[in-house]
């Protein structure tokens, strides 16, 4: 007999809770998250998780490993791993997730190209401009118990670089518009509250093919628009929040 | 017992002695080297970001400042900036482009000559103050 995991969501943004189930094994079961990673909570008999407040800004602590055993005298355990990002990693995500590629073949664009090391195709995300929409700051509570929830809504265009050393690019450059496009797509954006635009007719891919030399034989490149939330959250005590003052006038 | 000994005079033996093999300088450079280290920058990706680390190397070679001959041949532009070349044994492998950290400054391969057939490698560096990555 095993247990195995299943999970609604494999990636999340910051707050966002996502249930995990367990089939197999005796009940009840105990669920625990693995320490070292993003630093999420889960319920220890209900398997609901919650991302953390803040994706962590170390990349190698994106991940949570979240472990189930069950209650037999000789537990079983199993384990699943849920990424947590910000819109801009969730997008990496659905397209990695979608095109069914390898960790690190889907990557934001740092400094330059990667050149490809082997066939098969790269994804580099870039992001070009961000065009901010709302800047806003409410409170909630008072006195000691005061929060600030600060948020900037901001809309970025991306682009979106297909690569490959061999002819996956010039196949698969629809693939990636597929992805974004995709149910995964719609329900990673609906769970995580960001959005990404639609292709308008009349978008095209670049040929950058020329651009790179003979390491990179097949670039396409296309912009795509996301539209996202950046939020922040932080306790305030000695806040009060501010009332209409009040004005006395006097006629003369 | 008598012998003949005869001293080979340099200029009577050809170039190539042994067809179809290179002069192996690499004894001869042995004692031209020392140790050295370097840390070289690499870059994986880990959760769809370029994440950089240094990785410690550790091999023989000399390393020496341009000539004045040399930065001449460099265009104007470039003379100004501090250029090295390095020999080492062939098992320092390093491409363009890469990044090492030498003596805590970052230096960027601008150039590799690969003479292992000889016995050696030839690498041109520079001092990288721009801290771009490789």
């Amino acid at each position: 007999m095993s247990l195995s995991v299943s999970q609604t969501l494999t990636a999340v943004g910051p707050n966002i809770t996502s249930s995990f189930g367990v089939s197999g094994g005796t009940a009840p079961y105990t669920w625990s998250v693995r320490a070292g990673g993003a630093g999420g909570s889960i319920g220890s008999s209900t398997g609901l998780y919650t991302a953390p407040a803040v994706v962590p800004t170390n990349p190698a602590q994106l991940f949570d490993t979240i472990l189930v055993s069950d209650s037999a005298s000789t537990p079983l355990t199993a384990q699943a791993q849920m990424f947590v990002g910000d819109p801009l990693l969730l997008l990496c995500d659905i397209i990695q997730n979608q095109l069914g590629l390898a960790v690190g073949r889907v990557y934001l664009w740092d400094q330059k190209i990667q050149e490809p090391t082997d066939s098969g195709l790269f994804v580099a995300v870039s992001v070009l401009s961000v065009k901010i929409f709302g800047n806003t700051k409410t409170f909630d509570g008072s006195g000691s118990n005061s929060n600030s929830n600060q948020s900037v809504n901001a809309a970025a265009t991306l682009q979106l670089d297909i690569i490959s050393r061999d002819m996956t690019a010039v196949r698969q450059k629809e693939a990636v518009l597929m992805a974004l496009n995709s149910d995964y797509a719609e329900q990673q954006q609906n769970a995580n509250s960001f959005f990404i635009g639609k292709i308008p007719p009349g978008a095209q891919f670049n040929n950058l093919s020329m651009q790179d030399g003979a390491a990179i034989p097949y670039r396409f490149a296309i912009s795509v628009v996301m539209q996202y939330f950046y939020t922040k959250t932080q306790s305030v005590g000695y806040m009060t929040p501010s009332t209409e003052p009040t004005v006395n006038y006097v006629q003369s | 017992m008598a012998r003949n000994f005869t001293v080979a005079n340099a200029a009577n033996r050809p170039l190539f002695d042994k067809p179809g093999t290179l002069p192996d300088v690499s004894g001869a450079m042995q004692d031209y080297y020392e140790p050295m280290t370097f840390e070289q920058v690499t870059k994986t990706t880990v959760g769809f970001q370029v994440k950089e680390s240094a990785t410690p190397i550790t091999f023989r070679g000399m390393i020496q400042p341009f000539t004045e001959r040399q930065l001449f041949l460099k265009p104007e532009g470039q003379r100004a900036w501090t250029w090295f070349l390095l020999y080492a044994d062939p098992s320092l492998s390093l491409n363009v482009d890469d990044i090492i950290v030498w003596e805590g400054v970052q230096t960027r391969v601008m150039g590799r000559k690969d003479y292992a057939l000889y016995g050696y490698m030839e690498y041109h560096l520079v001092q990288d103050w721009t801290g771009a990555g490789p």
